[in-house]
């Protein structure tokens, strides 16, 4: 300690060694101040011996703490503290503030959800509707828990794309954390958020009714999905959410309910049409062989018929037969009796023309020629004696083989003789 | 994707429409139920393929990252 510090220098020192010390502590309020610009300021007193400690809380971080700050109110505050340069004095810069005990964390709760029920938080009307088949899924929760893995293996396989981010979950710490979370979501693209997280008790689920956190989330540009486990009294988050489950696996079903909905909606459809395809099918088929049955009956009871008919038809045709051949064979003898009639008047025409024959050869003026006879033509007319004739007369001479022309020179008749 | 959840929701309810029809008749006639089971064979496979099995991808959101560029 050669070289004395300054009282800056020496501050400093300080400070450095009271960031070091993130701590919580617990007691009651007295002397609070609220300013103007919102930041509040108040004592600590420890309950037992009275020694006291000077508090700031920033206007944002009460706002965010959703506790109301009221003088003797038994709070824990989170946070540092150093010394304040100006004055000297050292003050607690709370980070979070909470309350002490189930009971008045109970009351707390209580006495929010009725003034958020009142300002219509919780309307089924102001709920939206979760997309029947989102893709894009925000979700917030701690990496560390099993809440993550809960809600991944339950929610299938239908190509998600889901952002995760990691957030504290557990205490009055978590409201920040939360809040943020939820802020770096509302930059994204996506269908619908999800908060989860396991159950617990009141105290360890507390932020997750806080207020600001619930405004955060109804705001929410998507619906929101809360997965929150509890004990007795839903979150005042699950409460505002667009659905609330007390699990992350119940929320990660809602997620893909549309899409098992409509693998479930296809099969029942694709049963009920199988089914009654396939009786329409049957009935048709039963149609047809009804059919079939009954022409196969038509068709026996035809041949039955034909069969019963082929004997008489048989004897008919043999009758029929009978009759032809009789009919053929009577045609024959009566033929052959014509063709026999015309062969006896062929023949007698054949003597008679023979006979007729005879007598014409025999008359034959040709024939006479050739056995010496001459016929005698005068003027184309046959001269048949010397009455026709006179002397000088020319005449023609016949013969078998040849005319000769003579000229008369003399007549003789013959006397006596007439003709 | 809200187009396709459109045309998915679509081809649901056409389904359902040809479901409805075979349910509702007592005698089908086989040649208009035909054309009806494969048209409710077509959806099908279309609506099969837009809800079969792909894996989900995940991406980790940084909070700082994304305050740093606030």
């Amino acid at each position: 300690m050669e070289n004395p510090l300054s009282v800056a220098d020496y501050i400093t020192l300080i400070n450095q060694v009271l960031s070091r010390i993130d701590i919580k502590i617990v007691g009651e309020v007295s002397e609070l101040k609220i300013a103007a610009s919102g930041h509040v300021y108040f004592s600590l007193k420890d309950e037992k011996t009275g020694d006291i400690i000077n508090c700031a809380v920033w206007n944002s971080v009460y706002r965010m703490c959703g506790v109301k700050l009221e003088d003797g109110l038994k709070i824990i505050v989170s946070g540092k503290a150093d010394i304040y340069r100006a004055r000297g004095t050292l003050t607690f810069k709370v980070r979070t503030v909470e309350h002490v005990g189930e009971g008045a964390l109970k009351k707390a709760y209580l006495k929010l959800r009725e003034k958020m029920e009142k300002e219509g938080f919780f309307d089924e009307e102001s709920k939206r509707e979760i997309p029947r088949y989102p893709q894009k899924i925000g979700v917030i929760t701690s990496k560390k828990g099993a809440a993550i893995h809960d809600f991944i293996n339950n929610l299938g396989k239908f190509g998600f794309k889901v952002y995760v981010c990691d957030s504290r979950v557990e205490g009055q710490e978590a409201v920040e954390d939360l809040i943020k979370s939820v802020k770096v979501m509302r930059k994204r693209d996506l269908d619908v958020l999800v908060v989860i997280r396991g159950g617990g008790s009141l105290q360890s689920l507390m932020a997750f009714d806080n207020e600001m956190l619930v405004r955060e989330l109804k705001d929410f540009p998507v619906p929101v999905v809360a997965g929150i486990g509890h004990h007795e009294d839903v979150t005042l988050c699950g409460l505002a959410a667009d659905a609330s489950f007390s699990t992350p696996t119940a929320a990660a079903s809602k997620i893909s309910e549309g899409y098992q909905k409509a693998r479930d909606f296809i099969l029942k459809c694709e049963r009920v049409i199988e089914r009654n395809y396939e009786n329409a099918l049957k009935n048709g088929k039963n149609f047809l062989d009804n059919k079939n049955k009954k022409v196969s009956e038509y068709f026996e009871e035809f041949v039955k018929e034909c069969r019963k008919n082929e004997e008489e038809i048989k004897r008919i045709i043999a009758t029929a037969k009978y009759r032809i051949r009789l009919k053929r064979d009577r045609s024959v003898n009566d033929f052959k009796k014509i063709i026999s009639g015309f062969s006896s008047s062929l023949t007698t025409t054949e003597n008679k023309i023979e006979n007729f024959k005879q007598v014409v050869d025999g008359n034959n003026p040709e024939r006479q020629l050739s056995l010496g006879y001459v016929i005698a033509k005068k003027n184309e007319q046959i001269v048949k004696g010397v009455k026709g004739l006179k002397e000088g007369d020319n005449i023609e001479m016949n013969f078998f083989d040849g005319t000769a022309y003579s000229f008369i020179k003399k007549i003789n008749k013959k006397y006596g003789k007439k003709r | 994707m809200a187009k396709k959840d459109e045309n998915l929701n679509k081809k649901l309810e056409k389904l359902s429409e040809i479901a409805v029809w075979f349910e509702e008749r007592e005698d089908i006639d086989i040649e208009e139920g035909l054309q009806k089971v494969k048209e409710a064979a077509k959806i099908i496979k279309e609506s099969k393929n837009r809800l079969k099995e792909i894996e989900n991808e995940f991406e980790e959101v940084k909070k700082e990252l994304e305050e740093i560029e606030e």
